[in-house]
């Protein structure tokens, strides 16, 4: 037992919330190992290369995982299984690297409306759907929100948007630089008598925790950060666990189950160190917090089967795995006489949350905003109009013409969880470490499809409103949602029989092991759900600290 | 692959303006690479293409002519992928004129 290392508390994953729950933890005085699947990456470590990264993965990604040795299966709906890579179209891969997703994200900080939290009270139960409240309310939230707007770092302009619950006050820092189209489409809301406003970001518009401002660059979402301007949890939440002397973070650890003894308790987890050793390394603490979001987090739980628990732990109710949710994105696309864009980034600056809520005969809704820059050969696959010849003169004109003078409208909808959107380990296919792999399967409820039509509508009304010479609508298809957005697995509630945790992320039947991360969400917001993992993190920390 | 041929083709996928035509930018390299690696699994489809246009002596007609012949081509899935990767060799590559063309700022 000479190489058993012992912790008071280990967190799985060193994401979004990870390094939250890691930094106020080690605060507190507390021996932390955080185990992260993926690498440190410095910004060079982080290509700039326009066919492999987290905006456009054709070839690859600019994080992990390594493209071989990692594969997963998705069930196609007439039941056969397709083993993809991490780049391709249905792995769902969130960035594996030290600050996960929000290193390379577009970094939308938004709050959940306090409807989003009382779905199934407003809109009931639709069939085969497994709608539900959150145990929780956004007033419960809200001062988690506060703290990760200002421990992390947001720009925006409180009080604009007028559908947004009571807050205790506004941003930290400014919102990001006006542009042309936020004029225009504020124009055209204002016509159309709804109410529009600039998005908050977790990006710093002025010199922020001694870090830079954003200098407007075109690589923002789906990249890293040149003058470290975007916030994630690697530069804000890493260095403070980090300066404690506290916490030791151990990267490219794959684990591959969490320990339990005889009563089922929690001891430990046990990992690989990615160097192709074929020996395991096993860490003991007094508290296990999962935290390597929805898809992740549910094949740990899944992996770390027991003679008490067969199924999985946490899973004596077959709901670890379920209720997979990310956010289908409906949109329309514009062309505009004149140049709309001025290609300084993000380049999303204008939004409505007026269709979240209150649509007749739809349920829920979600947010539209005007989208990020896009890169060029996305642009020249996805942005020309249906007519444009695919070559030749005409395709080239079209580029030059249409680039600075295109706009989509697109968001993302708040999601109909269904059961049958799973997490599962797939019988046969092994991955590098000959362990299961993740087997996904389902796919988002018809009523998620009735909304995105809807939301497609208002996009596309939006921009005519705008005086666009042409709108055209974004194909809407029924896949299985998930991806960087991903959700659900590991649901909260208050009754065990159909939820995975308690309202602090507590795994019913174990006092020490905690899910913290998107996972927990029982419904995922018509929003990017950054931010309100990142307050859960916040507030579901002090709950584990008096644990230890 | 017949050299002449496949500048040819490319040359009338994306023509020179002031900007660069696909060949003036490289998008040969980037296809030469692209055929050996990822998309190995298209090169003989895409050379069959060149080989057969070349036989129809394409680098040797007028531009018209060779607009004309490929619209016959237009779906054919050989030339289908070669229009995507022609595109990703002209707008994906770093620092691409393509991108003070368009307004792209990195």
């Amino acid at each position: 037992m000479s190489n058993v290392e012992k912790y008071d508390a280990i967190i799985v994953g060193a994401g979004a919330a990870g390094l939250i729950v890691a930094a106020l933890l080690a605060e507190t005085g507390k021996q932390i190992l955080i185990l992260e699947r993926g690498r440190k990456l410095t910004f060079d470590q982080v290509p700039r290369d326009h066919l492999r990264n987290h905006r456009y993965a054709l070839y690859g990604h600019n994080t992990g995982p390594a493209l071989d040795g990692h594969p997963r299966v998705r069930l196609s709906a007439n039941g056969r299984p397709l083993q993809l890579a991490p780049h391709e179209n249905g792995y769902h891969n969130n960035a594996m690297t030290v600050g996960g997703g929000t290193r390379v994200y577009g970094a939308m900080a938004w709050r959940f409306l306090p409807n989003d939290f009382r779905m199934a009270s407003l809109y009931g139960v639709p069939q085969d759907s497994s709608m539900t409240d959150w145990p929780i309310s956004y007033d419960d939230l809200e001062p988690f929100y506060d703290e990760a707007e200002w421990q992390i770092g947001c720009c925006g302009l409180a009080g604009e948007n007028k559908f947004e619950g009571p807050r205790k006050r506004g941003y930290p820092m400014p919102p990001l630089r006006e542009n042309p189209a936020r004029r225009v489409m504020r124009g055209a809301a204002e016509k159309l008598g709804w109410s529009a406003f600039q998005p908050p970001f977790l990006i710093n518009t002025q010199t922020y925790h001694r870090r830079a401002a954003c200098p407007g660059c075109g690589h923002c979402v789906g990249f890293a950060c040149p003058v470290d301007a975007k916030n994630g949890t690697h530069n804000t939440m890493l260095p403070r666990a980090l300066a404690t002397g506290r916490c030791t973070l151990v990267t490219e650890a794959f684990v591959e189950r969490i320990l339990t003894d005889a009563r089922g308790v929690a001891t430990g987890v046990s990992y690989f160190v990615d160097d192709n050793s074929p020996t395991s390394t096993q860490a003991i603490a007094k508290v296990i917090v999962v935290s390597a979001g929805a898809i992740e987090s549910a094949r740990l739980l899944l992996a770390s089967a027991s003679a008490r628990e067969p199924h999985g732990l946490g899973n004596n109710h077959d709901i670890v795995g379920r209720n997979l949710q990310g956010h289908y994105y409906p949109g329309a696309q514009a062309r505009f006489a004149d140049p709309i864009l001025d290609h300084i980034g993000p380049g999303v600056s204008v939004a409505t949350c007026q269709f979240n809520h209150g649509n007749p005969n739809i349920i829920g809704g979600g947010m539209l905003a005007n989208d990020f820059l896009r890169l060029p050969i996305v642009f020249n696959r996805t942005g020309l109009p249906p007519d444009t010849p695919r070559w030749g003169m005409a395709n080239k004109r079209a580029m030059r013409e249409l680039y600075s003078r295109s706009l989509t409208i697109t968001g993302p909808v708040h999601e109909i969880p269904t059961p049958d959107a799973r997490v599962t380990l797939d019988p046969n296919v092994r991955d590098k470490f000959g362990r299961r792999v993740i087997r996904l399967s389902g796919q988002v409820h018809l009523e998620t499809i009735r909304t995105a039509h809807f939301m497609r509508d208002r996009a596309a009304e939006w921009l005519r409103a705008a005086g666009a010479l042409e709108v055209w609508q974004n194909p809407i298809t029924r896949y299985l949602s998930g991806g960087q957005h991903q959700a659900g697995t590991c649901r909260m509630g208050v009754d065990p029989k159909n939820s995975v945790t308690d309202s602090f992320g507590r795994v019913h039947g174990h006092e020490n092991l905690f899910i913290c991360d998107g996972s927990l969400h029982p419904t995922n917001g018509g929003f990017n759900p950054v931010l309100t993992i990142m307050a859960l993190a916040f507030r579901n920390a002090r709950h584990i600290a008096l644990s230890l | 692959m017949d050299q002449q041929t496949l500048i040819a083709v490319l040359d009338r996928i994306i023509p020179a303006d002031d900007f660069p035509s696909a060949s003036q930018a490289g998008v040969q390299n980037y296809l030469a690479h692209i055929l050996a690696r990822e998309q190995r699994h298209n090169a003989a489809m895409i050379e069959g293409l060149i080989a057969e246009l070349a036989a129809k002596n394409f680098a040797q007609r007028s531009a018209d002519a060779q607009d004309a012949l490929l619209k016959e081509y237009e779906t054919a899935s050989a030339f289908l992928q070669l229009i995507e990767l022609v595109m990703e060799g002209y707008y994906a590559a770093s620092d691409a004129p393509a991108w003070r063309m368009i307004g792209f700022r990195p």
